[in-house]
């Protein structure tokens, strides 16, 4: 994963907004390597992350496979097929094409970590223009970690590429010896 | 030594995860209800 973005996507409403999202989707966009993770694995992470069987509750909050291309949508269609032919049932998870994205409002952007005053500022400090911070890959791992994913291996791995200072690294392990069973990991 | 101010600009580099960001990517999309 190298950056992230939240946006509505999916429909045909222009200039959608949070309080104007029409036929839109709140959407989730990941820029990622393909030398490092394929579509085919990033799908696979997506059925795991949500019940496919379900019902959306509304086209706002709707489970969807938004492509980009047609490749995208052969594979995701192959992939719903096998999560279909895994679950023994109709998968109600949308394959749709994207047609236009639009970035949510600032305030919905690394939304979690913004909750974090000690990281957020140590963040916003090396990246004072918003848009470099949202495209900060760091600044997505940190919200990632602050969501709760991750494991204590890969934040050693990389704690010490985020950019943080001693004082930020402290706040970030004891932020997560706090969210984690941290010592029994 | 002034802590402070090294605090100050060891928080001012860029990390080294984005310092090697690829430009060759690609982009996925999923809503998530």
């Amino acid at each position: 994963m190298i950056r992230t973005r939240v946006g509505y996507a999916g429909g045909r409403q222009d200039n959608p907004d949070y309080g104007h999202i029409g036929d839109h989707t709140e959407t989730v966009q990941v820029d990622y390597d393909p030398q490092r993770i394929s579509y085919t694995e990033l799908l696979d992470i997506f059925w795991q992350s949500h019940k496919p069987s379900g019902r959306s509750w509304s086209r706002q909050y709707m489970n969807a496979v938004f492509y980009h291309d047609d490749r995208q949508r052969q594979v995701a269609m192959d992939s719903k097929a096998e999560v279909e032919k895994t679950l023994g049932q109709a998968v109600k998870t949308e394959v749709a094409p994207l047609r236009t994205f639009t970035m949510a409002e600032d305030y919905h952007q690394k939304y979690i970590i913004k909750q974090h005053y000690d990281l957020n500022a140590e963040m916003s400090r090396i990246y004072p223009l918003h848009r470099d911070f949202v495209d900060s890959t760091a600044v997505a791992r940190l919200n990632g970690y602050a969501s709760g994913h991750g494991d204590k291996d890969q934040l050693a791995r990389e704690i010490d590429r985020l950019g943080l200072t001693e004082a930020g690294k402290k706040a970030l392990t004891d932020m997560l010896k706090r969210k984690w069973n941290y010592d029994r990991q | 030594m002034n802590l402070a101010l090294n605090t100050e600009t060891e928080s001012l580099a860029i990390p080294p995860i984005d310092a090697v960001a690829p430009a060759n990517f690609e982009t996925a999309s999923f809503g998530l209800g």
